[in-house]
């Protein structure tokens, strides 16, 4: 009922081999020396993989509309939680996460809630 | 299943599946959205803690971890190729190839659980009972505690989706589908192809970079 | 002194109670119907028992020192009363119970997208309501209903089931949540296109999206704070390195839009009872739908609002607090279009319209005296003030409280085919709004004086204020039980409302009151939307 946009033996394999070598890629890149933009890329690979598999594996060629709407939203509200919360932990004033300017001390009480790990 | 009720209720087969698929995408939201807690906490703590970071990178295993993915990526193949025999109206190879997958699925726990082995023996662990002698910084624990949240969180995504895909594949070796009705099949390699694109975002971020 | 007791017993017999009587035909019923009055009835009875502790705290903050409980009691019974009010009532009331049994109803369909889920999610409520209340037995938690880390990490409470308890009322909601979407995509009558669809199917909507989209995070965070109770995990552990204030940001990421979880509904049973008690379509419905998914995507910005005192960069309390402001903007939408709606109607002063009146009240100061909180030099003077609590009583629960109340005696004839004695709901209506002004005025005047929240005693100076508030407090809940027992008694011996008692052109009433379990013997076909009432038509039937 929907041969027409379906996707072939062919295309199956065809999608399979590109996202084995992304994966290839994406592993010689690591071997180079690391540099600021490692992360960015690695993260950009595994988006093409993720639209890959969205696109031709789940269906959402054959379907459109709610399924692109969805993931879209789900994807905006990942990437607002994320920056947002990282956005404010580089833009605090002093740092309130340790190694900060006051010595740690371990809470007290924790003996209260379960036995002292080994 | 009360058949009678839920065609009217739908109207047509083709809108129940339609409806089906909706439910699904809004299932795999809620999971994205699971994960984001997790890959924020892994954000914010990695920008306060680039050094130590890198530094608990190099404990990791690259090759095990490629491995997995790789056998990971080769399961969602199969799954794949398993719907597309299905619709071709041979469910009967398609139950095979979902076989497969589920066996390659185990294969990842197994290997998974090789991993967390050897940390346990370097003394890798989470939180309180983190024993890296190598590597005794704040913050470090937490790159480790991550690391258990994130795979351990997403091997019980691998382990209900192997449930799956057994239950799919006999179902399919029994004759339960057809190349007009595989409805369950496309949901169940969606789940399964959900498992794969988390796995391909842990992945470098705990192991390549 | 009985009343007198009109045509007992002539409901249309083929409605949907009838269908069968025993409790397990209810306990395995697919009907929405069915579902919607199940969690009416599990969320009143959660209301009672958060109102219990609500006065339990009133009476105990009557007078300094102690009066009738200790320290850590109080703070018990404060957790209690918010994880019961938040979680077991105002969460699921208006989307799980009248969005259960209306939304199908108001977009002409049999049922919900996916019937057997949504009796799942009342099974996953039930589960999650036991074991939060296991917890309860087990002593209860003393963190608030916040749980913020590191004191949830650490209490020797039983902290431990209250999180898994809500843990499990989020998997519920999100069934809710993906059932409500997938129905209005789906199974909308022929002729209803989106403009057409009534407001409160909106609302849900809307609701349902923040549902989906927030309750996972919750849950992914509850699950940490529990894992670093029983193994140490260690993820907001300072001495490791963990930072508290990320919890923080991750708890309020869901439950800031929580807040639009209960108020956005809320809105929409407000829009749909102004029309029919004003006999006017809506002014500028299109505006009303474009604030209400304004309201659900600008409310994921703004929860930083609640941390501006905790260490949260000065940057960031400045953006959260602009984005805060800009929710006042579509709240202002909505207000001035419900006016505009009241504006030269055909008013029928019946009790929902009292509520909604109410609500606007609230609604309009709490989120006045909201956008000051959201300023940050303003908000430090008021923070954990009881001004605060007042504040979210206001627009947070009298709003959704109201709104609540309003739909219920809006749709009580619909939903058991009866009408109450309007007189008595009416004067009931009127004590619960001032109950609610003189329970929470004399707070926004405490916390402006400097009485911090959750604190069980007080200098003798604020005596008499908490002495205003309790005896507020009296008369809300006095309110509240002549609401119950009127309603109680209307279930049975009210009269009989017929199909359309308020003459309403919303599209649920088009079937019969109580409906049928098919809702519809013809599926309806709409040409126009809802509440198009023609000028100049005749004054309120009832």
């Amino acid at each position: 009922m929907r041969d027409a946009k379906s996707l072939g033996v062919v295309g199956v394999l065809g999608v399979g081999m590109g996202l084995l070598a992304l994966t290839a890629l994406t592993f010689l890149l690591h071997r180079l020396p690391h540099g600021a933009w490692s992360l960015p890329t690695a993260l950009l690979i595994a988006s093409v993989k993720g639209v890959l598999i969205a696109t031709f594996y789940m269906h959402l060629r054959e379907r459109r509309g709610g399924g692109v709407l969805i993931l879209t939203a789900s994807v905006v509200f990942v990437a607002v939680l994320l920056t947002v919360c990282i956005l404010e932990t580089r833009t605090r004033f002093a740092p309130s996460i340790p190694p900060g300017p006051f010595p740690v001390q371990p809470l007290p009480g924790l003996e209260a809630t379960r036995a002292a790990p080994p | 299943m009360p058949h009678e009720s839920t065609a009217e209720h739908w109207g047509s087969e083709a809108a129940r599946a339609h409806a089906a698929h909706l439910g699904m995408w809004l299932f795999i939201s809620t999971e994205v959205l699971l994960f984001a807690a997790l890959f924020t906490t892994y954000g914010v703590y990695r920008s306060v803690y680039p050094e130590v970071w890198r530094e608990a990178q190099a404990h990791m295993d690259v090759t095990l971890g490629t491995v997995n993915t790789v056998v990971l990526v080769t399961s969602s193949v199969l799954v794949a190729l398993a719907v597309h025999a299905t619709r071709e109206g041979r469910p009967g190879t398609g139950g095979a190839l979902l076989g497969l997958a589920a066996l390659l699925g185990v294969t990842f726990l197994v290997l998974k659980g090789v991993e967390y082995a050897g940390h346990a023996r370097e003394g890798g662990l989470p939180g309180e009972w983190y024993r890296l002698e190598a590597l005794p910084k704040p913050g470090a624990s937490l790159f480790f505690s991550l690391y258990y949240l994130l795979t351990g969180l997403h091997a019980v995504h691998v382990t209900l989706g192997v449930g799956v895909l057994t239950v799919l594949a006999v179902r399919a070796a029994a004759g339960g589908f057809s190349a007009s009705d595989h409805t369950p099949l496309e949901l169940g390699g969606m789940y399964w192809h959900l498992v794969d694109v988390i796995w391909l975002f842990v992945y470098p971020i705990l192991y390549l970079s | 002194m009985s009343p007198p007791v009109a045509e007992p017993g002539a409901l249309p017999p083929d409605n949907y109670l009838s269908e069968g009587r025993t409790l397990w035909s209810w306990l395995t019923t697919r009907d929405h119907k069915r579902i919607g009055v199940m969690f009416l009835m599990l969320t009143l009875g959660f209301f009672f028992l958060g109102g219990v502790f609500a006065l339990a705290l009133r009476i105990e903050l009557l007078t300094p020192g102690r009066t009738i409980m200790g320290h850590l009691a109080y703070n018990r019974s404060f957790t209690l009363h918010g994880v019961i009010m938040v979680w077991l009532f105002m969460i699921p009331a208006i989307p799980s119970a009248f969005g259960n049994f209306l939304v199908p109803l108001m977009i002409g369909a049999r049922d919900v997208a996916f019937p057997r889920l949504n009796l799942a999610s009342v099974y996953l409520f039930l589960l999650g309501a036991s074991v939060a209340l296991w917890g309860m037995i087990q002593g209860g938690a003393d963190t608030g209903w916040t749980f913020y880390t590191p004191y949830s990490t650490t209490t020797g409470t039983a902290v431990l089931p209250v999180l898994l308890g809500v843990f499990i009322i989020g998997f519920s909601t999100i069934l809710t949540g993906l059932n409500f979407i997938a129905t209005v995509h789906l199974l909308r009558a022929p002729g209803l296109t989106w403009m057409r669809l009534p407001l409160f199917v909106w609302a849900i909507y809307g609701t349902s999206i923040i549902q989906v989209l927030a309750t996972p995070v919750l849950g992914m965070v509850l699950l940490l704070v529990a894992l670093e109770r029983v193994v140490g995990a260690g993820i907001f552990d300072p001495a490791r390195g963990g930072d508290p204030i990320l919890f923080q940001h991750l708890f309020w990421f869901y439950s800031h839009p929580a807040v639009y979880i209960m108020v956005l509904p809320s809105m929409g049973v407000i829009s749909e009872a102004v029309c029919a008690f004003s006999r006017k379509n809506a002014f500028s419905y299109r505006m009303i739908v474009y604030s209400t998914m304004g309201i659900a995507f600008v409310g994921f910005f703004t929860w930083g609002h609640h941390m501006f005192t905790s260490g949260e960069s000065t940057f960031g309390a400045g953006a959260f607090g602009v984005m805060s402001m800009l929710v006042a903007i579509f709240t202002a939408i909505k207000i001035f279009s419900w006016l505009g709606t009241l504006y030269r109607g055909s008013i029928a002063l019946e009790a929902p319209l009292f509520y909604v009146l109410g609500f606007m009240f609230f609604l309009f100061s709490g989120g006045m005296i909201g956008v000051a909180y959201a300023t940050t030099s303003l908000n430090l003077h008021w923070h954990d003030t009881y001004s605060v609590v007042a504040h979210f009583h206001f627009i947070m629960v009298g709003a959704t409280l109201m709104a609540f109340l309003a739909g219920l005696h809006y749709w009580f004839p619909k939903m058991f085919g009866r009408t109450y004695p309007g007189a008595l709901a009416n004067a009931a209506a009127v004590l619960v709004v001032f109950g609610f002004i003189a329970t929470f005025v004399p707070q926004f005047l405490l916390g402006n004086a400097g009485m911090p929240r959750r604190y069980a005693d007080y200098p003798p100076r604020f005596q008499s204020l908490h002495v205003a508030s309790t005896a507020g407090a009296s008369l809300l809940a006095f309110g509240f039980l002549s609401i119950a027992g009127y309603l109680a008694w209307s279930l049975r011996h009210g009269a009989l409302a017929g199909d359309n008692p308020w003459g309403s052109l919303g599209f649920e009433w088009q079937s019969q009151s109580p409906p049928p379990t098919r809702n519809f013997d013809v599926t309806p076909v709409h040409a126009t939307g809802p509440h198009q009432y023609a000028p100049g038509e005749p004054r309120h039937a009832a």
